[in-house]
């Protein structure tokens, strides 16, 4: 383990019965970085979430928060990580402000609560039942956010928020990120990854199947090619490592193409072209790519 | 310091939500002490009617359901047949699996226990000041509905034994104990509430027809050492002052390895909220 990790999983596995929710994952999270963790529904999300927060623990393997582990300080780990559940599941009968009473008597110390109360536009006074499904969203980030943790483990944090309060907490997160803090999210809205993190890991039924930086996700970007030709062309002069043919006719090509263009425009510059069109997949696509 | 203040922290929630179950239960306890009080004089009119009554049923029917101590000519003995030998016992249970099953499995159905996973506090100060929190509530039901029992009665000038009514109090706590821990180390390994009641009212369905045919059916006499309701027995307490250390032993015995044995399976246990 890295003294400098503040997630760390090594060999993670998590059986449930005969079914392996998790299967040998391994990822870092390093401090001030932003963490994407993406995968379709019921791929392993949520329990690998859960096993970060020590609520479930692995069946093999290993997991550290800020280098300690249930066994050895979990609750100082905690004491420096916000965390917002998916369910969010909060007391009904509370209002609000007994709500953050209670984390502010359990934390210690003091919070951010009324200022980021104000900031969200949330009254206090409320009970909790009584709360929409975005005010309870909010509540939620709240207490997350209001002993400034080094660490947030959010989990779809703008599930039921509103595009203005979707763009309000990618503010509150880019400026939790500017002062040093790490965060680790899930989450199914890819506009959100690219616009908050820094790195994505993909699982997909229980395992890891992409881990890389948005940056180079980028650079490693893809073109799709479509070709009008002429005349009828023989397609098995196309076939390369770089090249994915995602439909073709007698004068009809559309191809997808990772990284240099050329050996594929020299290509198709021995035929007759009689129209072309070149555009960037976008990293949805890509992303949709690791999902399928 | 923090860590005092954490336990504190969650035992006031805990008694806050349990607030208006506790005053209910101990309200309705106390109505039915009134009512049971305001009736007495004629009952007493009565007296050697019921006691021919009761003398007419076999012995081992009134040993079976724990009643064989009955004197309505003492109030010890009236407020023993009409609280001791059903609703005071039955309202302990109920309040008893409340506390446990709402305390934990409830929390965790609920998803609300990952508001407290998630804070800086261990898994041992979750159990114990939850466990302790329920303790406090039933100590607290238990003393309010068994003791005020002597100034009310007091005050219509009826003359009642205190001493006899706090030994009874010391076994009905001891009984209501044993129930809550059982009931909270079902619901500290399980994670619907439900499921903690049906365990557990099973448990004592089972244990309530076992001392019930053990006073009926001879060659099963034995059956009765398996069930609480063997030595829960209130109205021996109350009218005659004994209060039988084996019983104490026994309930005591059952909370303390029931409270420890949740407590491990709760602190190992996955908690998928």
């Amino acid at each position: 383990m890295k003294d400098d990790s503040v997630i760390e999983l090594t060999n993670v596995t998590k059986t449930f019965g005969t079914t392996k929710a998790v299967n040998a994952i391994s990822l870092r999270l390093l401090p001030g970085e932003v963490y994407g963790f993406l995968g379709p529904n019921g791929a392993g999300k949520t329990t690998t979430i859960r096993m970060i927060m020590d609520f479930i623990r692995p069946t093999q393997g290993e997991i550290s928060l800020f280098g300690k582990n249930n066994k050895n300080g979990m609750s100082y780990a905690l004491s420096n990580t916000g965390f917002l559940s998916a369910d969010n599941a909060l007391y009904a009968n509370w209002t609000a402000i007994q709500h953050i009473e209670c984390a502010e008597n359990l934390k210690g110390g003091s919070s951010d609560a009324h200022k980021l109360a104000k900031q969200f536009g949330l009254k206090l006074n409320a009970q909790y039942r009584h709360l929409s499904s975005g005010n309870k969203q909010k509540l939620a980030l709240i207490l997350a956010l209001m002993h400034r943790p080094k660490l947030l483990v959010l989990d779809e944090p703008t599930r039921g928020l509103d595009p203005l309060l979707q763009q309000e907490l990618y503010d509150i997160l880019h400026d939790f990120k500017k002062s040093g803090g790490s965060i680790f999210m899930s989450s199914h809205n890819l506009s959100e990854v690219q616009k908050v993190c820094d790195r994505i890991g993909i699982i997909r039924g229980g395992k890891m199947v992409a881990s890389e930086t948005i940056d180079s996700l980028r650079k490693r970007s893809t073109h799709e090619v479509t070709v009008q030709f002429a005349k009828p062309f023989n397609i098995s002069g196309f076939g390369a490592k770089n090249i994915e043919i995602k439909h073709s006719t007698d004068t009809h090509l559309v191809a997808h193409i990772q990284g240099d263009l050329n050996p594929f425009l020299s290509k198709i510059s021995r035929h007759q072209v009689s129209d072309i069109e070149i555009n960037h997949v976008s990293l949805e696509e890509m992303f949709m790519r690791f999902y399928q | 310091m923090i860590s005092d203040n954490q336990t504190w922290t969650i035992i006031k929630k805990e008694l806050y939500q349990r607030r208006w179950a506790l005053f209910g239960f101990s309200l309705a306890a106390i109505l039915f002490i009134l009512l049971y009080i305001s009736i007495f004089p004629s009952f007493q009119k009565e007296t050697a009617k019921l006691n021919d009554l009761f003398d007419a049923y076999p012995k081992a029917v009134l040993q079976a359901f724990n009643i064989d101590q009955l004197q309505f000519s003492t109030f010890e003995g009236y407020i023993s047949a009409e609280h001791f030998s059903f609703v005071w016992p039955l309202m302990a249970i109920f309040l008893a699996l409340s506390l446990a099953g709402v305390g934990f499995a409830g929390e965790i159905e609920k998803g609300t226990m990952a508001f407290l996973l998630s804070q800086p506090v261990s898994r041992a100060k979750i159990y114990w000041a939850k466990y302790f929190s329920g303790i406090l509530a039933l100590t607290a039901f238990t003393a309010l509905s068994i003791l005020l029992i002597i100034p009310l009665a007091k005050i219509q000038n009826i003359e009642v034994n205190s001493v006899n009514v706090l030994k009874t109090t010391i076994l009905s706590l001891c009984f209501a104990w044993a129930v809550y821990s059982l009931a909270a180390l079902v619901s500290s390994v399980t994670s619907e509430k439900n499921r903690t009641y049906f365990a557990l009212g099973g448990l004592l369905l089972i244990m309530y027809v076992a001392n019930v045919v053990s006073g009926l059916v001879a060659p099963l006499k034995s059956l009765k050492y398996v069930s609480f309701f063997n030595y829960y027995a209130p109205s021996k307490t109350l009218t005659t002052g004994v209060l039988p250390i084996s019983s104490l032993i026994i309930f005591c015995t059952v909370t303390v390895i029931a409270m420890i044995l949740g407590y491990i399976l709760f602190s190992r246990r996955d908690i998928s909220v």
